[in-house]
């Protein structure tokens, strides 16, 4: 039991790194990030600059988004310690503090979930909010409760959803220098026209390869499942995420939604296809479902974690008033880390006992009322799904 | 002041540093916002030769109702919408005027994008930006590509009393609905430019 923090700061301890150093996972994080990164940049500005329909400068943008987004969440983090701290003044011990902590980390996840017109001012106030506020007002790394890039990215979404809107989309970019880029992403089409058709939801972005290969409209770094899964399998291999994670998460997504489908009157395996190709699950599931602070320590509390994400997701998706569900799931099963890491290490240490089955079942209760509670309150409940939601409840 | 800056140094850069980017990155995304308008308008390039500039214009009102295809009575009027009016440039003469107009053929939703000479009053090109006509692939609105309908507007004359096109059997409402859009268009060019219509105006009212 003493490996689980049980409640109290800080969320990760060194243990819980399977012996690695802190520097070398976030090197290898970072590397992990590139092949999501180099895609962003082919797609939205090198690739429209090969067919001349952009200047350098235009071309150049998403790269210097993205690495922006970096610099400053490391700046941000630079300055918190500069104040907190008065044995940290010199350069040397910034950047010292900095290695230890993650610093670029929140900031370029918080870049490559925006859409690209996104002015950069606002991904500043992203980042302070996601460093500052998310991370460092909490203690720093490691006990911080929420993932940070989420709470930047969701402050931005709902403080600024109507300029977002101007930029190209609430959340949802149109690249509009190529045309098969611009418009509605996927998940955006789908909450306007609620119908589960091929016609509607995939035939006008092409076919699901194009989904796999991201050239669909979407968010800089959450289109190209191929560059994600990229980096997935290096994360993978350099230990640095666990592999079961993501999975399970996309699996429970992909299972679901094929029952949706099913139910909705179309068995096809392209509609579960599409919504695990679609906004940023594959982004979220690898990148930020497996962030080391926030999320369950122990195998038994990953796996369920992972499920209960894939069950929030797809609520939210389908019945919440936005056309994605990813960030808000992770945010609300951050809340439930602690008491899934709890319950699971104690179910680990002593098996199944009276105890933990009455904890699980409250936890479990409030996590699905959470679910209830979107499904019933939602006023953008999907006319085809209310005959199965209602017969399921 | 060495000491100063041992103490102070390093978070004065770390602000300063912040400030550029904040300020340098604002103007540089106001830079990229503007490019998008700029591409936008680019897109309307290619519908002339020799155009190098494109851009939005204020028009005049107009205000025309025309008989629904297919319909009669006062009951089945429609006014056209314009959606876009565009002019275009080689060098700093204007060469053309294009207009999005949005007409009612078979059904409502025909958004045609009629581009204009104003050096020859002719219509230069069009194209059909949405539809919402019968479209099977060689019925209805579909049998129009294939009996070359749409290459009889390249140099069409405004300097003509009626405006009329050859219609292809199986789509004689979409035909229709092309030819009040360009009834429509050059009403408005009318208006912009100055042009005079010849006697007889092709059906509105």
């Amino acid at each position: 039991m003493a490996r689980f923090a049980g409640g109290k700061a800080p969320f990760l301890r060194s243990v819980d790194q399977g012996g690695q150093d802190t520097k070398k996972i976030m090197r290898d994080f970072l590397i992990g990030l590139i092949p999501v990164i180099l895609f962003a940049w082919y797609k939205n500005g090198i690739q429209v600059y090969i067919n001349g329909d952009c200047t350098i400068w235009e071309m150049l943008y998403p790269l210097a988004f993205i690495l922006l987004g970096g610099i400053i969440s490391m700046l941000m983090e630079g300055l918190v310690f500069v104040i907190t701290d008065k044995e940290t003044r010199s350069l040397k011990a910034i950047m010292q503090k900095i290695n230890l902590s993650f610093a670029v980390v929140p900031g370029l996840l918080i870049a490559l979930i925006l859409p690209m017109y996104t002015p950069i001012w606002v991904l500043v106030f992203g980042c302070f909010m996601g460093t500052v506020v998310g991370k460092m007002l909490f203690g720093g790394f490691g006990h911080n409760i929420f993932n940070p890039a989420l709470v930047g990215y969701l402050a931005i979404g709902f403080t600024f959803s109507g300029l977002i809107g101007n930029s190209g989309g609430y959340l949802n970019p149109s690249e509009v220098l190529v045309d098969s880029y611009a418009g509605a992403t996927p998940l955006g089409t789908l909450a306007m026209f609620k119908t589960i058709s091929w016609d509607t939801l995939v035939a006008p972005y092409g076919t699901l390869w194009n989904f796999f290969l991201g050239t669909i409209p979407g968010s800089l770094g959450e289109t190209s499942a191929l560059a994600i899964l990229v980096s997935f399998i290096w994360l993978s291999a350099r230990k640095v995420i666990k592999w079961s994670t993501p999975v399970i998460y996309v699996g429970t997504v992909f299972i679901l939604s094929w029952i949706i489908g099913i139910a909705s009157g179309d068995s096809g395996l392209w509609f579960p296809s599409y919504s695990i190709l679609s906004g940023g699950l594959m982004f979220g599931a690898v990148f930020m479902a497996t962030e080391p602070v926030t999320t369950p320590k122990n195998p038994l509390g990953k796996i369920i974690y992972a499920l209960l994400l894939g069950v929030l997701t797809v609520l939210f998706r389908m019945i919440g008033n936005y056309p994605e569900g990813v960030a808000t799931s992770l945010i609300v099963m951050n809340i439930f880390t602690i008491p899934v890491d709890q319950v699971t290490a104690e179910i680990r240490a002593n098996g199944i006992t009276k105890k933990t089955w009455v904890k699980a079942a409250v936890m479990l209760l409030i996590i699905l009322g959470i679910g209830f509670y979107a499904v019933t309150k939602s006023v953008n409940t999907y006319t085809i799904f209310v005959g199965f939601f209602g017969g399921v409840m | 002041m060495k000491k100063f800056l041992s103490k102070s140094g390093a978070w004065i850069v770390m602000t300063i540093l912040l400030v550029l980017i904040f300020v340098f990155g604002t103007l540089y995304s106001l830079y990229m916002t503007n490019q998008i308008s700029v591409h936008e308008y680019e897109a309307y390039l290619v519908y002339y030769q020799d155009a190098s500039k494109a851009e939005g214009f204020d028009t005049t009102a107009v205000e025309a109702s025309y008989q629904i295809p297919g319909t009669t009575g006062d009951e089945n009027m429609f006014t056209p919408t314009l959606d876009r009016s565009i002019k275009v440039y080689s060098g700093d003469e204007v060469i053309g005027v294009i207009y999005v107009i949005t007409s009612h053929g078979n059904a409502d939703g025909l958004e045609i994008l009629v581009a204009i000479s104003t050096e020859a009053d002719s219509v230069e090109n069009i194209a059909v930006l949405s539809q919402n006509e019968t479209d099977d692939s060689n019925r209805y609105y579909g049998s129009l590509t294939d009996a070359n309908f749409f290459d009889q507007f390249a140099g069409l004359s405004f300097d003509t009393p009626d405006i009329t096109l050859d219609t292809v059997a199986g789509a004689t409402k979409s035909c229709e609905g092309f030819e009040i859009a360009i009834e429509y268009a050059r009403l408005q060019y009318a208006a912009d430019f100055g042009f005079v219509i010849p006697e007889g105006n092709g059906g509105a009212s």
